[in-house]
């Protein structure tokens, strides 16, 4: 991701969270430049696909084991059919991938509004790059702060879930 | 044999309390003074302290899962005492209950005594959820409130102040020790002012925008608006006389502490699916992160095991 745009301003863009001046300011960007038009379209893909399946999996914790699981192969298998070949196993990753992997983790626990505040929060504890992104090298303090923040108000549990899964997602610099 | 408590468990005692709660309002309508009337009313007594129980147990595993000191681990210590004390308050009373209360007049001033426990109890309530919020704020949820916010609470204000009104109309009010009757004519404002805060988590479960979390905020602050609810319509003449309202405040005052223990219950199986998954992440973190946008037979093993 690049071109004077950071990652946290794509995801609240994405998800209809960024102020209108910073909207805009994309929107004028990505008129002109098909690389990042490229990338908008592949982050809006995402998360439509997420709140889509989000929604119905929330629904689906009405339903008795057997519809849930039939539904949960379902809703995977969709997401699947729709998922980048970048964000599979066997590979180092960015630290824009890392986030959004972190995020997709997070979500369906904390909901989506904690786990962008939290990783705002973990991210304005780093050094940032001068574009706004979150270097790779920052990641294992951006992990830590993370954790912190989750451990404060969600428990022990969460703070050592975070440190789990985030200390594997080795991150190669955004 | 180890019984591992459910959510279909709480809801059916919910159920039941619910239940027997109108019956018992119903039977107080239709036969007075009757052997069965008496046995009804009498019997929410155990119904509270096993709820309260239920909930103390879930509070201190929550509590223990957050780090001490810490903000949260205090909120959760504070909400253990207040299921405690309610303990002590309901198992006090059930006790003058079996012993001839209400119908021996002697026994006004000695069952005025459970004013003490009863406050402490929503004290330690209304001080856990402060320190609930104060923790969540302190990352940036509950923080930013609308206009329209501020609705709900005007009404339990205004309702709570009306209450007010009422107030040498309560038990404890004719007892022979002033205080109690001074604390039990707090009670409306004891009851309010977690709700009121309960109303704050409930911002704040909107903030979080979905998720499990949000889902026990939810049932936590349904669980403090039922008990206000249920006491304001046990307070007020008007109400009371009406035999509608007066079964369904009835109904709801049995079930409220049943919501409550939910609330903590599913609060504690998020902790448990999250020790859960960090087990999994340990274990093969690159298998798990795979599963996130992996073939639905291995996805289904992740979710099952959450």
């Amino acid at each position: 991701m690049g071109h004077d745009i950071s990652e946290p301003e794509w995801l609240e863009y994405v998800s209809g969270a960024l102020p209108p001046a910073k909207a805009q300011r994309i929107e004028s960007h990505v008129a002109t430049c098909p690389e990042c038009a490229h990338l908008l379209d592949e982050l809006a893909n995402w998360h439509d696909l997420l709140t889509t399946e989000g929604a119905g999996l929330r629904r689906a914790l009405q339903l008795p084991d057997a519809r849930m699981e039939e539904f949960v192969d379902r809703a995977v298998e969709r997401v699947c059919a729709a998922a980048h070949p970048k964000f599979g196993a066997g590979r180092g990753r960015t630290a824009a991938e890392g986030l959004f992997l972190m995020r997709s983790l997070l979500e369906p626990i904390f909901g989506s509004g904690t786990a962008r505040i939290a990783m705002d929060l973990a991210a304005s504890r780093c050094t940032i790059h001068p574009e706004g992104k979150l270097l790779g090298g920052e990641w294992p303090l951006f992990v830590r702060n993370l954790s912190e923040t989750l451990a404060s108000i969600c428990g022990s549990a969460a703070g050592r879930l975070v440190n789990r899964a985030g200390t594997c997602l080795v991150a190669q610099g955004a | 044999m180890r019984v591992r408590c459910t959510p279909a468990m709480l809801w059916t005692a919910l159920g039941i309390s619910l239940l027997a709660g109108a019956v018992s309002k119903t039977l107080e309508f239709t036969n007075p003074g009757a052997p069965l009337t008496r046995f009804g009313s009498g019997f929410y007594g155990p119904l509270y302290i096993v709820a309260n129980a239920i909930a103390f147990y879930y509070c201190r595993k929550i509590c223990s899962d957050h780090r001490d000191p810490s903000t949260m681990h205090l909120a959760w210590l504070l909400m253990a005492a207040s299921c405690a004390t309610a303990i002590v308050r309901h198992t006090f009373e059930w006790t003058i209950y079996q012993m001839g209360w209400p119908d021996n007049p002697q026994m006004f001033s000695l069952v005025s005594l459970r004013q003490i426990p009863t406050v402490l109890a929503m004290v330690f309530m209304t001080a856990g959820l402060v320190a609930m919020w104060s923790s969540f704020a302190a990352v940036g949820l509950g923080m930013r409130f609308r206009w329209r916010d501020a609705i709900l609470p005007l009404i339990i204000v205004a309702l709570t102040a009306a209450d007010l009104a009422y107030r040498q109309n309560m038990w404890d009010a004719q007892s022979e020790y002033q205080l109690m009757g001074y604390l039990q004519m707090l009670s409306p404002v004891t009851l309010a002012l977690p709700a009121l805060l309960g109303l704050v988590l409930q911002r704040i479960s909107q903030e979080m925008r979905g998720g499990q979390f949000a889902d026990f905020l939810r049932y936590l602050v349904w669980s403090l608006l039922l008990r206000l609810a249920s006491l304001l319509t046990t307070f007020s003449p008007a109400l009371r006389g009406v035999r509608v309202i007066a079964i369904a405040g009835t109904a709801a005052f049995w079930a409220a502490p049943w919501l409550f223990a939910l609330a903590v219950m599913l609060r504690w199986r998020i902790t448990e699916s999250l020790s859960v998954m960090a087990e999994l992440y340990e274990r093969d973190p690159e298998e798990e992160f795979a599963k996130l946008v992996a073939p639905p037979a291995n996805a289904k093993k992740t979710i099952q095991g959450r």
